[in-house]
């Protein structure tokens, strides 16, 4: 079989390299590309296409943020990141200490669509979370970038946000594993290598949450792959948890989606510019006898003269 | 023989060789066959071995590979351009001074000017 790789960079010509990185765990999409001649400058909206002759979809969409020119070689290398980043470098800071961002009684999803709001960010998409804050006093917001004050939402809340790769943010129960209602995206093939590994590294058995003045609560249970009684201890601490039911809530989120073992596969595939981290794909592999259905933690796709090859980590 | 020009230099070729290479990366999967992905071709690279007479013809074909002068350049032969229309940064040039009682190379030039055998490589622009 014989595919010829073809791209297409907004006001870039003569790309020579293109890797976009992209992670469950990642506040947001980056991507570098190397070329001989662009027009681009800091600030500007680019959209990358990359793929084969026939099938090149958008893979990227964002703003520039760094672009360094190569000498001797006379060369541009592009880093980007996407829409999600505006939010990283938004911060929330109001004019006065008494004018700060307030909100009563708010949904955690309309909170992040106003915090997002702030950092121009108006495509966006949520799970109905049925969580309230500012219930007993203001949410109150100020000296925090706006993604850092919509990521400790989610955390309270075991939910994930990102940007996909045509600009929509998404707020969203995504557990960084396979989940009961799942489908699968596709079945890949074409696996150049493969490493399978099990590890505790990532599993808690006990949430402890610290919210408001007086209101903390925790939430623990034996794990078969710790020893008896052995705790693994995490932390969530935000002032606007501000009822008891609300703290309790959080622990239990988060116990039902950090305790569990952590079933790995690092792989590489032929480039499929398709594939996208949140993804849920089904492999089935002789040499290792892995199979099933995998949720895409990371996903690299690495694009250029040595060939096109995405590479992935995925979480059972 | 015919009248050939690089950059407005006259050169005496004698041999010229074009090689073309397309950027192929091979991919091997665990259980299929290879994937083969090309990538774009290398533009035409153009070996020539040609004499040169006279020091100055070859102060000139030297300040062509100069690194400051980073301009390409044409390649005549009797008249017409050579090589679809293409011009040519000159990638490497070495030259072999020649043990001669007189040149022939040149009638228009001096018996006595020196003559060197150049072996000049050329990236096509295409």
């Amino acid at each position: 079989m014989v595919d010829i790789l073809d791209c297409s960079v907004t006001s870039t010509s003569h790309v020579t390299s293109i890797t976009i990185s992209e992670a469950h765990n990642q506040p947001s999409t980056s991507a570098v590309v190397n070329a001989v001649d662009t027009a681009l400058d800091m600030g500007d909206a680019i959209t990358i296409d990359c793929g084969y002759v026939g099938n090149k979809p958008q893979i990227f969409e964002g703003w520039v943020k760094n672009i360094e020119k190569k000498v001797p070689d006379d060369t541009f290398v592009i880093t980007c990141n996407d829409e999600l980043v505006k939010a990283q470098d938004f911060f929330i800071a109001s004019t006065t200490p008494d004018t700060q961002y307030t909100a009563r009684n708010i949904s955690a999803e309309d909170l992040v669509q106003a915090l997002l709001n702030m950092a121009q960010i108006t495509d966006y998409t949520h799970d109905t979370t049925y969580f309230t804050f500012g219930i007993t006093r203001d949410v109150e917001v100020n000296l925090i970038s706006s993604y850092d004050m919509c990521k400790t939402i989610a955390d309270i809340l075991a939910y994930s946000i990102w940007a996909d790769s045509t600009g929509t943010v998404h707020f969203q129960d995504r557990r960084p594993y396979v989940m009961d209602d799942d489908t699968s995206f596709k079945t890949v093939s074409g696996i150049l290598n493969i490493t399978h590994r099990v590890s505790v590294r990532d599993l808690r058995n006990r949430v402890v949450v610290y919210g408001a003045e007086g209101i903390s609560a925790s939430a623990e249970v034996e794990s078969p792959y710790l020893p008896a009684g052995f705790r693994k201890s995490v932390v969530v601490a935000s002032p606007w948890i501000d009822s008891q039911s609300m703290a309790q809530a959080a622990c239990d989120y988060n116990l039902d989606k950090l305790n569990r073992l952590t079933e790995e596969i690092s792989f590489e595939v032929i480039g499929d510019p398709d594939l996208h981290a949140r993804q849920v794909i089904t492999i089935s592999e002789s040499y290792t006898g892995v199979s099933g259905n995998w949720y895409i933690f990371t996903c690299e796709h690495r694009w250029g003269q040595g060939g096109y090859t995405t590479g992935m980590e995925l979480r059972k | 023989m015919t009248a050939w020009y690089l950059g407005g230099v006259r050169i005496t070729v004698v041999d010229l060789k074009e090689a073309r290479e397309i950027i192929v990366a091979k991919l091997q999967p665990l259980s299929e066959g290879t994937y083969y992905q090309t990538f774009g071709n290398i533009r035409p690279v153009f070996t020539i071995t040609a004499y040169v007479v006279g020091t100055a013809d070859k102060a000139s074909l030297e300040d062509m590979a100069e690194i400051s002068a980073n301009e390409p350049y044409t390649l005549v032969a009797s008249g017409t351009e050579y090589s679809y229309s293409a011009d040519f940064y000159v990638e490497k040039i070495d030259f072999q001074w020649l043990t001669s009682y007189a040149q022939s190379f040149r009638p228009d030039k001096p018996r006595t000017d020196f003559v060197y055998k150049a072996a000049i490589t050329l990236d096509a622009i295409v």
